[in-house]
Parts: C-alpha cells; sequence; structure tokens
C-alpha cells in the first residue's frame, strides 16, 4: 500500500513540468480508484468469508451437539448424602454437612452416555425451541435496561430452568466452579466447619446440627442460624451444593461467614476450618443390662467394621434384645448399607434398585448375619433417610426387627454426576430404590410398626419416649 | 511510449496482486468473526442440549414435554437479568393479558370461582352468552369442550379455556344441583367488553368522580365519553381515582394526562446509552382542562397510573390524596414471540416532568389519608371524603 503511493506521487513529480493541474487531477482520480477498489475487495472478501464460516459452522454444530457429556465421575454413590459427604451424588436429603468425615465413593461407575446418532438428529427435530430462546435472549442483550448478566450466567440460568420442570430436588446444576470443588473433595480432602446444614426458606443455609466442639459450635454458632453470606458473597441464590462449596475449605483457613439469626441484625461470624471426625458408632447398656443399645450416626466406609465390632461385643451378653437406633441417620455409602443390611437380614437380597428404563439391579448380602436370634427394634425417625431406609426396610421386610418411631424420610433415589464439556455437572436421579419385597422408598417413606412421636416437649426435658417404648417391647414382647 | 506501456502493465499488476491480497485479508477477518459468533452461540445452546440429551436418556421420573422445558429455559434465563419487571409470560396468562390490555375479548360473560371445596362455580351475567345458553348461577364446571378441569388447575388456565374468538363456539360439561347426571351446553362466545374507567357526580356541589382501573386501549375513549358527559351535567371540579390501576399502556397514560393539561410535558425516558426522550401533552379537545383536580391514589397506584399523578402533581394541576404510591419507575417494552407467548423487557426509566425518579420510591401524597381495616368494613371511604373536602374548599 505504501510504495504504491509512493509511486504515484513519483509519477506526479515527473509529469509536473508538463501540466501540473492535468497530472494532479490524473493523480486525484488514481488514487480514489485505487481506494476504491481497495475497499470493495476488503469487503467482497469479508462477507464472503462470512458466509463460508456460516456454512461451515453448520455440521460443526451438529457435532458440538451431541452430548459430550463427560464421563460420569466414577461416583455414583448411589447412597445419601448424609452427614458423610454431602456433594456426593444422591443429594442433600434433610442435611448436608459442611464438614463431612470422608469415605469415598465406592459403587459402580456408570459409563456416561455416548453420543449417538439420535442424539444428533434430536437437535433438528426442534430448532423451533433454540429460535425462540435466541429471540429472547438477542431481545433481552440489544434492550434491557440495567446490568447485563456476565459470561455464561444466561446459559447456566436456562439450565436450571429445566432442571427446576423436573420436579426433583435432588437432580441439580451445578456450574464448573463448583464443580471443581466439590471434585478437589472427593479426592479426599473433606474439611470444615463441623455442622449439617439444609437449604433455609428465602434462601441461605441453615444450620441444623453442630458437632460438639468442632468450629462452628466453638465460634458460638447455634442450631437454627441462618447462613445468608461466605466471605461477603451473598449465597441465598445458590443452591445448597454450591453453598455449601463455599463454605467448606482447607483446614486452618478461616472463613468469614454472614449470620441471620431470629430478628437480630445479620452479622459475621468468623470461623477456622478443621478437619471433622464424627463418632460413628455410640452403644449403651439399658434395664440393668437386659437390652443393648446401638446408635449408627451415618453409613460411611468405615461404619460396617465399626458397627459389627459394637454389635459382637452387645450380642456376646446374650441381652433379652437388641435396639439399633437410626433416627437422624441421613445416609452415607450404598456399599456401607448393603454390608451393614447383612449384619441383621440372613438371606435375600438387601436392595432392588431400578432405572428409567425398567431394568433391575439387584443387591445381595455381603457381610455374615449377626443377629442370631435377638429381638430386634429399629428405632427411625423423619431423619432417618437413604441408606438408613434401606436397612430398615430390608429389616421390616425379612421380619427380623419392628420399626419404632416414627415415619421416615423417603429419599430412595440414585443421583449420577454427569461432567459437561465447560466442566460445569449435572446430577441427575437416574434410580429409584426398593426393599427386597418391592415397596418403594422414595417420597413415600417407611411406616414404623409402631408409631410413638417425639415431642419438643420431651427433647427439651430430655424424654425420649420412643427410646422407652423400644425398651418396653423388647422387655414384654409387644 | 514503450516503457509508458511497460509502466501501466505493472501498474495495473500491482494493483490485481494489491486488490486480490486485500480481499483474501477481507475474507479471513470475516471468517475468523462469524466463525468465532456461530461458535459461542453454539457451545451455548450446546450446553444446554446436552443437558436435555442426557436429561433424556437418564432421568428415572417424567421428562416434562419440550414445550415446558423450552418455557422453563427462558424462565431461567430471563431471570438472569434480576429485574422484577423483564418477565417471560406463556401463551395462556399472555391472551388474559392482552385481553385486560384491549377492554374486551371473545367470551361467553360468566365469571369463575372456587368454593371450598375446590369445585368451579360459574356466575353468569344477565343478557349473555353464558346466561342465554341456560347455565345457571351455581352451575359446576367439569369440563371445556371435552378437557376435564382438575383441582390443581389455575382459574386463569380455566378462564383462557373458555375464552376464544368471537363467534366460535365452546361446549361446557355442568354438574347442576338436583340434576342427577353431568350435561354440556354448547355456547357461542361473543365480544365482551371490561369498562376501564367508570363516572358519576357525586352530591350537589357539581363535583365529578371518575375512576380508572388500567390504562388500556379504549381507556381514553371511554374518560373523553365520562368527561364530556360529567361537563354536561355541570361538574367544573373532578376527584381523578388512581387506586388500585397497576398501570398499563404508557402512550394510554400520555393520553389521559393530555386530557387535564393544555401544554408542556407528561414524562421523560432514558434508555440504554443515555439518551433521553419526552413524552408531550397532546393536544385534544377536553371539557376537564381547567377543572381542578384531586387525586386519590395509594399504595397499588403504579407505573403509567403514577405517570398520570406525577404529570398532573408536576403541572400544578391538583393535589394527590391518599398513601404513598407504589414506585415504579422502569418503561417495559412487550414483545409477542412466534409461539404466542410475550417478553417483557425493562428498556426505560421514567421520570416526571419535575424529573423526580420514583422507582421504588413512589409519589408521597400531599395530603396523607389511611383507610383502616374498619372503614373498610363499614364502607367508609375517607380519602374519598377528603377529596371533596378539598375540592370543595376551592370554590
Amino acid at each position: 500500500m505504501d510504495r504504491q503511493v509512493y509511486y504515484f506521487m513519483n509519477r506526479a513529480k515527473k509529469m509536473r513540468q508538463d501540466s501540473l493541474s492535468v497530472s494532479l487531477v490524473k493523480l486525484f482520480i488514481g488514487l480514489v480508484v485505487a481506494l476504491i477498489l481497495v475497499t470493495t475487495a476488503f469487503g467482497a472478501g469479508y462477507s464472503a468469508g462470512v458466509a463460508s464460516a456460516v456454512a461451515r459452522s453448520a455440521p460443526a454444530a451438529a457435532v458440538q451437539a451431541a452430548p459430550t457429556a463427560a464421563p460420569a465421575a466414577p461416583a455414583i454413590a448411589p447412597t445419601a448424602e448424609g452427614p458423610t459427604e454431602p456433594p456426593r451424588t444422591s443429594s442433600p436429603a434433610p442435611a448436608t454437612p459442611v464438614a463431612p468425615t470422608a469415605p469415598m465413593p465406592s459403587a459402580t461407575p456408570t459409563p456416561a452416555p455416548r453420543p449417538s446418532p439420535a442424539a444428533v438428529a434430536g437437535r433438528d427435530e426442534d430448532p423451533v425451541d433454540e429460535a425462540l430462546i435466541r429471540e429472547v435472549w438477542g431481545i433481552l442483550q440489544k434492550q434491557f435496561y440495567g446490568d447485563l448478566p456476565q459470561g455464561k450466567e444466561v446459559t447456566y440460568n436456562a439450565i436450571r430452568g429445566i432442571v427446576e420442570r423436573l420436579g426433583d430436588q435432588h437432580t441439580a446444576f451445578v456450574d464448573p466452579k463448583s464443580a471443581a470443588l466439590f471434585n478437589s473433595d472427593m479426592e479426599g480432602s473433606f474439611e470444615g466447619i463441623g455442622a449439617q446444614v439444609e437449604l433455609a426458606e428465602g434462601g441461605g443455609v441453615r444450620l441444623r446440627y453442630l458437632f460438639p466442639n468442632q468450629p462452628a459450635e466453638k465460634a458460638g454458632l447455634r442450631p437454627g442460624d441462618v447462613i445468608i453470606a461466605v466471605d461477603g458473597k451473598d449465597i441465598t441464590k445458590l443452591s445448597l451444593l454450591e453453598a455449601i462449596s463455599l463454605i467448606r475449605g482447607p483446614r486452618d483457613t478461616r472463613v468469614v461467614l454472614t449470620i441471620r439469626r431470629g430478628q437480630e441484625q445479620p452479622f459475621d461470624v468468623t470461623v477456622t476450618r478443621a478437619r471433622i471426625e464424627i463418632p460413628v458408632v455410640e452403644t449403651k447398656t439399658l434395664a440393668n443390662g437386659k437390652i443393648q443399645y446401638v446408635a449408627l450416626s451415618e453409613f460411611s466406609s468405615i461404619a460396617p467394621n465399626r458397627l459389627a465390632d459394637a454389635l459382637n461385643k452387645a450380642l456376646a451378653t446374650r441381652p433379652t434384645g437388641l435396639i439399633l437406633d437410626l433416627r437422624g441417620n441421613p445416609g452415607g455409602l450404598l456399599d456401607a448399607a448393603v454390608r451393614i443390611g447383612s449384619y441383621f437380614v440372613p438371606d435375600g437380597p438387601i436392595l432392588i434398585e431400578r432405572t428409567k428404563d425398567g431394568s433391575e439391579k439387584v443387591y445381595n448380602r455381603t457381610g455374615r448375619y449377626l443377629l442370631g436370634s435377638t429381638p430386634l427394634v429399629v428405632l427411625v425417625d423423619g431423619g432417618s433417610a437413604s441408606a438408613s431406609e434401606i436397612v430398615a426396610g430390608a429389616i421390616q421386610d425379612a421380619g427380623t426387627g419392628v420399626l419404632i418411631g416414627e415415619k421416615t424420610f423417603g429419599k430412595g433415589s440414585v443421583q449420577l454426576p454427569n461432567t459437561l464439556s465447560d466442566g460445569s455437572q449435572l446430577r441427575v436421579t437416574i434410580a429409584h430404590w426398593f426393599t427386597p419385597k418391592g415397596r418403594g422408598i422414595h417420597g413415600t417413606g417407611l411406616e414404623p410398626d409402631v408409631k410413638v412421636s417425639l415431642t419438643k416437649e420431651d427433647a427439651a426435658a430430655n424424654r425420649d419416649p420412643q427410646l422407652d417404648r423400644a425398651v418396653q417391647y423388647l422387655l414384654e414382647k409387644k | 511510449m514503450q516503457i509508458r506501456q511497460s509502466r501501466y502493465v505493472i501498474i495495473f499488476f500491482a494493483l490485481v496482486v494489491l486488490l486480490s491480497a486485500t480481499f483474501w485479508g477481507g475474507y479471513l477477518a470475516g471468517t475468523w468473526r462469524a466463525s468465532g459468533a456461530a461458535e459461542r452461540a453454539a457451545d451455548d445452546l450446546g450446553l444446554l442440549r446436552q443437558v436435555r440429551e442426557l436429561l433424556k436418556s437418564r432421568f428415572v421420573g417424567d421428562i416434562p414435554d419440550d414445550r415446558a422445558q423450552l418455557y422453563g429455559a427462558i424462565r431461567g434465563l430471563v431471570g438472569s437479568y434480576k429485574d422484577p419487571y423483564t418477565t417471560f409470560l406463556e401463551p395462556a396468562p399472555r391472551r388474559l393479558e392482552r385481553d385486560e390490555i384491549r377492554g374486551h375479548f371473545g367470551g361467553i360473560g360468566a365469571t369463575l370461582s372456587r368454593d371450598a371445596s375446590g369445585a368451579l362455580v360459574l356466575a353468569v351475567m344477565r343478557d349473555r352468552p353464558a346466561a342465554r345458553a341456560g347455565v345457571q348461577d351455581g352451575d359446576i364446571l367439569l369440563a371445556v369442550d371435552g378437557q376435564p378441569i382438575t383441582a390443581d388447575m389455575p382459574v386463569r388456565d380455566v378462564v383462557d379455556l373458555i375464552r376464544g374468538d368471537e363467534g366460535t363456539k365452546v361446549r361446557l360439561t355442568l354438574r347442576r344441583k338436583g340434576v342427577a347426571e353431568p350435561f354440556d351446553i354448547v355456547v357461542v362466545r361473543e365480544r365482551i367488553e371490561v369498562p376501564s374507567v367508570e363516572w358519576r357526580v357525586l352530591g350537589e356541589d357539581a363535583i365529578g368522580y371518575v375512576k380508572i382501573s388500567i390504562f388500556g386501549e379504549r381507556t381514553d375513549q371511554e374518560l373523553q365519553t365520562g368527561l364530556n358527559e360529567l361537563a354536561a351535567q355541570g361538574v367544573n371540579r373532578l376527584v381523578l381515582d388512581l387506586r388500585g390501576n397497576g398501570g398499563g399502556l404508557v402512550e394510554t397514560a400520555v393520553d389521559v394526562a393530555s386530557r387535564f393539561l393544555a401544554d408542556g410535558v407528561v414524562l421523560y425516558e432514558t434508555r440504554r446509552g443515555g439518551q433521553e426522550r419526552f413524552y408531550a401533552v397532546k393536544r385534544v379537545d377536553s371539557p376537564a382542562q381547567r377543572w381542578p383536580l384531586a387525586i386519590l391514589v395509594d399504595a397499588s397506584t403504579a407505573s403509567a397510573a403514577e405517570i398520570v399523578a406525577g404529570a398532573l402533581r408536576d403541572a400544578g394541576r391538583g393535589v394527590l390524596i391518599g398513601e404513598k404510591t407504589y414506585g415504579k419507575g422502569s418503561v417495559q417494552e412487550v414483545h409477542e414471540l412466534a409461539d404466542g407467548s410475550s417478553l417483557h423487557v425493562t428498556v426505560a426509566r421514567w421520570l416526571t416532568p419535575a424529573r423526580h425518579q420514583i422507582d421504588k420510591v413512589g409519589l408521597t401524597p400531599d395530603v396523607p389519608v389511611n383507610i383502616s381495616a374498619a372503614d373498610r368494613e363499614a364502607g367508609r371511604d375517607p380519602q374519598l371524603v377528603r377529596a371533596q373536602e378539598w375540592l370543595r374548599e376551592k370554590r
């Protein structure tokens, strides 16, 4: 370009003597023509480029349409959430712990769906849908008065909008940042503030239970407190899993929690995270040694061995009866549930899992039968969920024990985490559980054989009518 | 001459080379730009597709149909803008909203309500299609055109089923006390009008009363009729009741304000990028341009109603009596989408002629008067009473 202009100028100089005005005019015309030509050429090239790119991108998009979906994290952990591990597959039933001990999910990995021709075709079936989404998005980006959403927030919210329509609280979308945190958790560092939490109405995370002598309790937090911000970031619009991912973190690091407590002005509390150990099994002797009592607080990887030890000791005393307390136990690992179920069920399967296409997977006994002929009462309540319901249901079906207390939670579904192309995660409920006799657990829960409730007044007065009834049942055989 | 010619040849080739180089430069730039955009869009919607495929193939429960998923996605998308007035309306609620703004619809002339048992009970209007076809007050609606009415169906969805184009038929399945079996009645839909303006003369002080319940397409027409009728009855001062008026069309607000203003500005509007425009008072023939005005407002006086109240007060045309208004200072544009749904987008803020920003603030009345629960029960209206007093003093 530069050279060309220079050339014209040289010529112009030489011609000056002949006829200055004519050559100037010629030069001018030459420049204008050259400019027009160059501009036109660039423009033509540009449009041709756009056209060819669009033509090429069509098939490219089709390829993208296929679910590239992620080899699912090999963590199907069809068990529960439990205080054991929050972000795991089966999502928070009654409560999710901020600081779980840390069993790795050990169940079978389910292969991720492969891109199939059907998936590619599926895209062409609903171009109208995408046109409407594009239209709405286009209008908003062009006209909306106010701050425009940043990054992929719009896409993520659209996905959340679809997931919400399923009406299943356990199927959830997790954005890449939160998903990354969960994955690091799965690699073994389960450290946090030491509390069981649940989603509060209107957003935020309510503390359900504080583990004694752990950071949250030591910092002066109380059950019922609602965390509304973490390190200054508002969490009231986040899902439970996303919120927990912010609260948790490596031990000895600090986190500033903004707490709403009743009508008080929200205030900040700084908590130093720690590694949280939860005692899994608690035992005691009742009725002058005639009754042995064993409580299990979660189905973690160490639970089967700890419980087996406790049972062996308890049963060695040849008690009149045994009480297994699963109240408030929100579940844990499926494998642990199957093994523990085997202790109390002499034969047959422990549970049946059914997927969308109707296929069944039967989980057979994997442990030794320990109970023998000792009469058994299982204590359950609305906080007994997931793995607890599997064990209680199997015992009820086998008739080796009776359930006393209140109706159980009713969480009997399996979630599979799928990592999506951009690192976000979709946790999909892929199966439901049924007791050996085919009774559904999900949504319904288990009805106790003997219904006994525990009122707030009872709890305040330290009374336990459910336990009293269990002792009476075992002593009087009714 | 030879030399000159060969020079031209060189120039020509140089030009050709230059132009083709430029063309390819442009080509590459265009390709890069377009494929970038295409990739971004494909990527964003690709993620959505991935999710839908996964749910379709794995989710153990029932999958909502494509339409429900689509609407869910759009709702989620629209929610990203975090504005309560930027909303997506599915076709059924959109039709009801449109009927309301239009002030008329094809219907049967009956009202629906749920009784304690959850049944939908009809009440018919005299001389309207439903009554003429034999529907009676207290009939219970079981199905519309064969589609059964379920207990969890929102009433407005049922209303949407019953409404339709004027002249078309709708088959109602009804149950009636004293009749053993449910039976069908076919009703031909007619144009049903819903007035947005009502007026009357208050007492003997030549005070008129006009209540506007919504700023719809026919509101200005109705208002003109009302004002002329009141003028003919000797009215020379007016209570303008905007209580419970949630707004409507901005254009209608300008028309309505223009009935009471001779000139000036009704509102200013600021769009994205900061451009400002104003809506000028329209020159219209109206008997009310000099009438003293007492404007009744309350906490649900919003949007277009606040535009009118603000414009009249800033112009010194009247006082606001009642309670603080709602405080909605934004303007939405309504886009009709291809499938009959609609998108409301907040596109601007508006200011009163004196440039008061009222969003989340509202208009504070000049004469605050509350209505207590006891007033309501006794059928008293102290706000209206105070407005009449103020207008009488004005004489």
